[in-house]
């Protein structure tokens, strides 16, 4: 496979970056360090602030303080057609009177590359994405799919340092759209540029990004690999946001030794309704602490030998595996996965096993993790 | 209910039987008409005779025993009053000499030889044709080709059953001609009538001079001519056309003159000749023609409708409610637009107007003479002019509204002002412009002069009245324009200039590759209704200027109403509405095309 980046990426910086819009803070003052030719992903609800931050980063909207830094010089007042970023819109933004041609031609006409080059990279465009026999059609007849790429193109033919992409699958079905997370992660791959990736879709997030950045009510949440995103989520609310089925939750408050008489246990305890666990370090000074394990890290067992017993509710059973609905410890609803030919049935009374291991522990009143 | 072909004969037996008993009783109900007519002049005749000293001997010898006085004296009956009874009598009054008291009332009893009605073999004829359009009908509806496989009539229906409707239109035109001949007769005994009443009198040339002497005398419209009465003639209310060549004209040897299809009876009466202006004996050749087309749309339009449905209870049901919502619409639609459309299709074919009762189908004559009408190509050429504002106010319109494109509470307020004008009624803004361009108390002219600049003569000078209705025609169409401009910008997705600002797209290039496209639908909407309202201009034209000077502003409308109500040639303004019509017409699917076309390109 040729690659087609003829230029090393660029990395980004942001220092301080912050949007008001009147009295509304859309984004909080923001520092983010994005490597030269890596993937991020911006993820987080509706209104977290952060495609604000990638129109910032475009320059299409101006920041109120702070600054960007694009391959090592601050953008502050350079046109966002001078950034040498490229942008994929969530309506894709094809220019609906123009020709799939005429639209992946248009930023190279209006920076007045020569014929020549810019049929060369119109059609080495068009190759890479399969548009070839769409070249003379116009947006308005082609599929969502078909657009997508359109929209990929006209970003790629630019041959900029950095991509922005905007929610950009938003608008396909499910199934288009997991063809085409696999087409940008293998396009990431081929190009090596540096990609900023906004959606509120945890899944796209987890599986294309090499870093995520969680945001909520325009405030930076967590940055950091999938995978550590998953496993050691900074907050309670990161531990919600990412992760299907939800991570199951229950508050409890810490009881010494004495108070806990009676129990096996010599050590503090969490004591939330029926379950009682062992503090797993001295980590907290709070007295009320929540404790956070996903699905996969429950056992359902005979009710005997577990950490607290519960009733079932209902099975789903998924084919490669089952989930199992069942009170938690407060009688709130937990999951459990269990395995596809897990046995029991609604009305069952089980046991429910804790991997200590994974048990992810977070202050009550300000939803830290802690260590 | 289900439809049977039961069910479509006998809706077509009744339609054709209304049909065809329309055309024949029309055709009778003129000459009736005509024959009452002669009647209340008889009536007028004789109690202007009575009159006179030994009137009543000269009455009886005109009228025979038809004639009867009695002196009941009844103050109220000033005008001649003919019942409805048959056979009919005429009733008027009786003034003394001296014109002033009633002094009784004379009846005329009808001629009862000289009633004329309509051979009963005729309405035999209807009948049988009548009957042989049903039996035609009924033999295409039974055969089991009427509905084709997709429920439609087959053609050879349609063309048998056109063959069925001209078999109808037999009748009808027989009638038709024995209405000519029976209002000819009528015509010639009118004719008669009133020769023999002058013919008594010594005093024909002095009575021929005084207008509407011979009127009073035998209740009659005559023109009479001599050397001296083309005056006489041109007062007479006739077109000018008409009047000149009857004046000219000599009667043939049947006593006829036929001024521009009007056939004239002439009699000469000692030295004087009467001209006896047309009346019933001027035939309109389409009663006849409307009945029949009305037989065939009755037949043709329930036979579509309904054939597909025979047989098919649930379909003839959605069939009966969707016409049934329909026909609000459709008759309105019919009353209030095809109707005078077609009325002025077919007022366009005949001399027409209010003041003359000759109303002669001319053909294509009125269309023919606008080739050679020079005052209405300079109308059309200045409406074509002055349809060059509309480049003008769509650039300012768009320029306005993308100035205040952005939401706030100015371009709210500016909105407003701009759409100000639009609501605003017509004549109210044409009045004020009249006073600001006033050439000596303009506000036009007094901020010339403040500033040191000469006059301008805005809407006496032939050469700056078209422009000066032109600026004020795009005042007054700008806002609406831009308020439209303005619906179509918010139309056009933000993310295409964010995109196009990525792409390096400058200001300029961003209004040409994002903002015209995107406006494209907007600006061909507001092209060709400002065209077409352009071509329409009336009102300014109107109140501002009169179509002055010199012609300078007369606009096709202008001119089509100055045709009709002041020049009283309805059938030539009718027929410059169709032209103007053709013109709109070719101009809007001209600009479709081209621009369709290159949206597509």
């Amino acid at each position: 496979m040729v690659t087609t980046v003829s230029r090393p990426p660029a990395g980004i910086a942001l220092r301080g970056l912050e949007k008001r819009f009147g009295d509304v803070v859309a984004v909080h003052p923001l520092d983010l360090e994005i490597a030269p030719g890596e993937f991020v992903v911006f993820v987080g609800p509706s209104g977290c602030g952060k495609t604000t931050v990638l129109r910032m980063i475009a320059g299409l909207d101006d920041p109120s303080a702070g600054a960007v830094w694009i391959g090592g010089r601050a953008v502050e007042h350079v046109e966002p057609a001078d950034r040498d970023v490229a942008m994929v819109f969530q309506s894709y933004a094809l220019y609906p009177h123009m020709t799939v041609r005429e639209n992946l031609a248009f930023g190279l006409r209006m920076r007045k590359h020569a014929a020549a080059d810019i049929e060369r990279r119109v059609s080495r465009a068009a190759g890479v994405l399969g548009l070839e026999a769409l070249m003379e059609r116009r947006p308005g007849q082609l599929s969502g799919g078909q657009k997508q790429r359109v929209a990929f193109g006209r970003a790629m033919v630019r041959d900029p340092q950095v991509f922005l992409f905007d929610e950009p699958l938003s608008n396909l079905d499910a199934r288009l759209r997991a063809d085409m997370r696999r087409e940008i992660a293998e396009l990431h791959a081929r190009l090596g540029a540096t990609m900023l990736y906004v959606t509120h879709d945890q899944v796209e997030a987890m599986t294309l990004g090499q870093r995520i950045a969680v945001m909520r009510d325009g405030r930076l949440q967590q940055y950091a690999p999938p995978l550590e995103i998953y496993r050691q989520p900074a907050n309670l609310y990161v531990a919600t946001f990412i992760g299907t089925p939800s991570i199951n939750l229950v508050t409890g408050d810490i009881v010494a030794p004495a108070q806990a008489a009676g129990r096996a246990e010599p050590s503090p305890c969490l004591v939330a309704g029926r379950l009682s666990l062992p503090l797993a370090s001295q980590q907290s000074a709070s007295r009320r602490v929540t404790i956070g394990v996903r699905a996969e890290n429950l056992r359902v067992v005979p009710p005997g030998d577990s950490d607290f017993t519960s009733v079932v509710h209902r099975v789903e059973r998924l084919g490669n595996e089952s989930l199992v609905h069942l009170d938690g410890p407060l009688d709130d609803p937990w999951i459990a996965r269990a395995a596809a030919d897990w046995a029991g049935r609604a009305g069952d009374a089980v046991g429910v096993r804790l991997d200590r291991q994974h048990t992810l522990w977070f202050d009550a009143g300000d939803g830290r993790r802690l260590e | 209910m289900t439809i049977r072909p039961v069910h479509l004969v006998a809706l077509m037996a009744v339609a054709a039987g209304l049909a065809l008993f329309a055309a024949l009783s029309q055709a009778q109900r003129a000459v009736t008409t005509a024959e009452r007519d002669l009647l209340a002049a008889e009536a007028s005749i004789a109690a202007r005779l009575l009159r006179d000293a030994g009137g009543g001997d000269r009455a009886a010898s005109l009228f025979g025993g038809r004639v009867s006085r009695s002196p009941v004296r009844d103050p109220n009956a000033v005008e001649v009053v003919v019942d409805e009874a048959v056979p009919a009598r005429a009733t008027t009054s009786v003034f003394d000499a001296d014109g002033w008291d009633v002094v009784g009332q004379v009846v005329v009893d009808e001629d009862a030889s000289r009633r004329a009605s309509l051979p009963v073999s005729l309405y035999a004829l209807a009948a049988v044709a009548c009957a042989a359009l049903v039996a035609l009908a009924t033999w295409c509806v039974s055969r089991a080709g009427v509905c084709g496989p997709s429920g439609s009539l087959r053609w050879p229906v349609f063309t048998w059953l056109a063959v069925g409707v001209a078999v109808a239109f037999v009748p009808a035109a027989l009638a038709e001609r024995w209405a000519q001949q029976s209002l000819a007769t009528v015509t010639a005994q009118r004719l008669a009538v009133a020769s023999r009443v002058l013919a008594a009198r010594d005093d024909v040339a002095a009575l021929a001079r005084v207008p509407s002497g011979i009127l009073g005398l035998t209740g009659l419209r005559f023109v009479p001519t001599g050397t001296a009465d083309r005056d006489q003639l041109l007062a007479s209310g006739l077109p000018v056309q008409v009047a000149q060549a009857l004046a000219g004209a000599s009667p043939a040897e049947s006593g006829h003159v036929v001024v521009e299809h009007v056939s004239y009876a002439t009699a000469d009466v000692a030295s004087a000749r009467l001209i006896l202006l047309p009346y019933e004996h001027v035939r309109r050749p389409t009663s006849s023609m409307v009945a029949v087309v009305a037989l065939g749309l009755l037949i043709g339009v329930p036979m579509i409708v309904l054939s597909s449905t025979i047989g098919d209870a649930r379909r003839a049901r959605r069939e009966l409610a969707a016409w049934s919502f329909l026909a609000p619409g459709l008759l309105h639609l019919a009353a209030f637009t095809i109707g005078p459309l077609v009325f002025a299709a077919w007022l366009s074919l005949h001399r027409w107007s209010l003041v003359d009762p000759a109303r002669p189908f001319v053909g294509l004559e009125n269309y023919a003479a606008l080739a050679s009408n020079a005052g209405f190509w300079n109308a059309l050429l200045n409406t074509a002019i002055f349809t060059l504002h509309v480049p003008f106010s769509m650039t300012l319109a768009l320029g306005l509204a993308l100035l205040v494109r952005h939401p706030g509470r100015s371009s709210v307020v500016a909105r407003a002002a701009f759409f100000l004008p639009s609501i605003t009624s017509l004549v109210a803004v044409a009045m004020v412009w009249q006073w600001m361009l006033s050439d000596e108390y303009g506000l036009a002219n007094a901020a010339l002069e403040a500033a040191g600049l000469p006059r301008v003569r805005w809407l006496s000078s032939p050469s700056l009245a078209l422009v000066s209705i032109m600026i004020v025609a795009t005042w007054t169409t700008v806002g609406f324009q831009t308020v439209l401009f303005q619906a179509g910008l918010t139309a056009i997705p933000r993310d295409l200039y964010d995109a196009a600002r990525i792409d390096g797209a400058s200001r300029w290039r961003q209004f040409r590759h994002v903002t015209l496209p995107g406006l494209r639908p907007t600006l061909v909407f507001v092209l060709i209704t400002s065209v077409i309202s352009s071509f329409q201009v009336f009102g300014t034209v109107y109140v501002m200027t009169q179509g002055g000077p010199l012609h300078a502003t007369d606009v096709a409308v202008f001119h089509i109403y100055e045709e009709a109500w002041e020049l009283q040639r309805v059938g030539s303004a009718a027929a410059m509405s169709w032209t103007l019509f053709a013109v709109i017409f070719a101009v809007t699917w001209l600009h479709f095309r081209t621009l369709e076309q290159r949206a597509e390109a």
